[in-house]
């Protein structure tokens, strides 16, 4: 029997485990996007995060924690206007690509998750040289919110007035942002990730989007049809971190049942058994896997060298059986290598309605 | 206290509560920075609470449990085979601790989060209950089964009088 000592003990070695975590985070290089991708094991990090919403905060956490930032105009002296005096609305959603000349490209895009003036924006994050990401946040018809800049620098982007500094709304804000009104009643916001970047970066990032096309996500796989026709629910490439190789993941659901859904992983590694469950080894197209039947049935494959996969069926929705996880491995495109464009596909085709 | 105060003065004590909570330093690197940032743009509220780190705190583990609400639909992680094998060799009290370790992440979530707040955050089981959203007993009940399927004896557990006397003998199936 143990007794509390015991337990004590392992709180501190938890503990020991966050410090060490933190300390290879602080002194860890960043990588470069290529670098994320596609099959080999990487041996740089970068944090990556995915919540748009929240990228201001963390780059003042960040800074504050780094030390690098300064946080006295965080709230300003009060909320003033943009360029002397303009209020704004925001409204109607955008989709952009990135001109063919830049040398930047989408990594990631979400249509669901909170944008920085709440639910229902639409998020993409796009890296650049240098280990660089930066988050383009278009948002949604919101005609009533507005948004009011705090002693913004007033300048052009694509000929259109733009105002970089600090905006808020009634219950959020965020800083060292660069937003500018593409059309009538229709915003986008120009953020860094992770770190302060001077407005010049800013602008040539903006001046890259082209706000007329169709954002290409990159993606290590695509599929030849949507596994079971249902609709992407989330999509995440996430760059290499210390503790933590490039991972690849994408959830399908039904947007009339939100039980039905699948969760598919790509990440470099040997498939291994799912702890604790009823793993059965199988072979798939010659590949060696497992498959249980936890959740509502998952497969994990060896779907090429160094790169394992899992598909799984949402545990409270339909189950999946061997079969149709089959079906799903024969419909997947990995890609070939680094450069090659096949497996990315259209941001119109991910995101929700 | 302003945000960028807080911050430094708690960061690490919240990374380090985040990691007891989730067994995952990765992640809870992830729920304290994803925290942080809903706590920043609500900090002209927050920062005039009077206990402001006791709400992030908060805020902490209704992420946390909120992570784990989406993991349990999004299954596979692969670091859990490292986490969850147990070390067989019960007389070495280094693989015993690895194996206790083991048994706290397999967890269930509420349980979990009971345990780290009684016996890391040190808290009242009023607090934990106000804190988790549910009943007191609710929150006695879960400390109690989390220490029986650990196997953990109350023969140093602090003076509380309200702390349930029932012997754990029995582990828990799973």
């Amino acid at each position: 029997m143990r007794n509390l000592s015991d337990l004590d003990a392992v709180f501190q070695t938890l503990e020991r485990e966050v410090d060490e975590y933190q300390a290879a985070a602080e002194t860890a290089p960043s990588a470069k996007p290529d670098e994320v991708f596609p099959l080999h094991t990487p041996a740089t990090r970068v944090r990556h995060r995915r919540r748009g919403v929240l990228l201001t905060a963390a780059v003042i956490v960040t800074g504050l924690v780094f030390g690098s930032l300064q946080f006295a105009h965080v709230f300003g002296s009060g909320r003033g206007q943009a360029g002397g005096g303009q209020w704004v609305t925001t409204s109607r959603a955008l989709h952009f690509s990135i001109k063919p000349s830049s040398d930047l490209e989408v990594v990631a895009a979400d249509g669901r998750m909170n944008s920085s003036l709440g639910e229902g924006g639409e998020l993409a994050t796009i890296g650049g040289p240098h280990g660089r990401r930066y988050y383009i946040d278009l948002e949604p018809a919101r005609p009533d919110v507005q948004l009011n800049f705090t002693d913004a620098t007033q300048l052009q982007v694509q000929g259109h007035d733009a105002y970089y500094g600090c905006w808020s709304i009634s219950d959020a804000s965020g800083c060292e942002v660069l937003a500018w009104q593409y059309a009538p009643d229709a915003w986008v916001m120009v953020q860094s990730e992770g770190r302060s970047a001077p407005v010049d970066e800013l602008q040539s990032v903006a001046e890259s989007l082209d706000l007329n096309g169709v954002t290409q996500l990159k993606a290590p796989m695509s599929f030849a049809a949507a596994p079971r026709g249902l609709r992407l629910y989330e999509l995440l490439l996430s760059y290499p971190t210390v503790n933590r190789d490039w991972q690849y993941w994408v959830q399908y659901t039904d947007p009339n049942d939100e039980n039905n859904g699948l969760a598919i992983h790509l990440d470099p590694g040997t498939a291994k058994p799912f702890p604790n469950a009823d793993n059965q080894p199988v072979t798939v197209d010659g590949r060696p896997g497992y498959w249980s039947t936890i959740n509502a049935g998952t497969l994990i494959l060896q779907i090429a060298d160094g790169v394992q996969l899992s598909i799984s069926a949402w545990e409270n929705g339909p189950a999946m059986d061997l079969a149709e996880a089959t079906q799903i491995v024969h419909s997947i495109q990995l890609a070939p290598q680094m450069d090659d464009v096949s497996t990315w596909f259209p941001v119109l085709d991910a995101l929700p309605d | 206290m302003d945000f960028a105060e807080y911050v430094k003065d708690r960061h690490q004590a919240l990374c380090r509560f985040a990691g007891v909570l989730s067994g995952n330093a990765a992640l809870a690197d992830e729920l304290v920075a994803d925290v942080l940032g809903n706590a920043y743009e609500r900090w002209p509220r927050i920062g005039e609470l009077e206990n402001p780190h006791a709400y992030v705190r908060k805020m902490v583990v209704n992420e946390y449990l909120s992570w784990r609400r989406r993991a349990a639909r999004t299954a596979v992680r692969p670091e859990m085979n490292e986490l969850v094998e147990p070390v067989a060799d019960h007389a070495d009290a280094h693989a015993d601790r690895q194996q206790l370790l083991g048994e706290l992440r397999l967890l269930p979530p509420k349980q979990r989060a009971a345990l780290v707040l009684r016996y890391y955050e040190g808290m009242p089981f009023g607090d934990i209950a106000e804190l988790l959203g549910c009943g007191e007993n609710a929150v006695r009940s879960n400390v109690s089964r989390a220490l029986q399927r650990l196997r953990v004896q109350l023969t140093d557990e602090p003076a509380d009088a309200d702390f349930p006397v029932t012997p754990i003998v029995a582990e828990v199936p799973r």
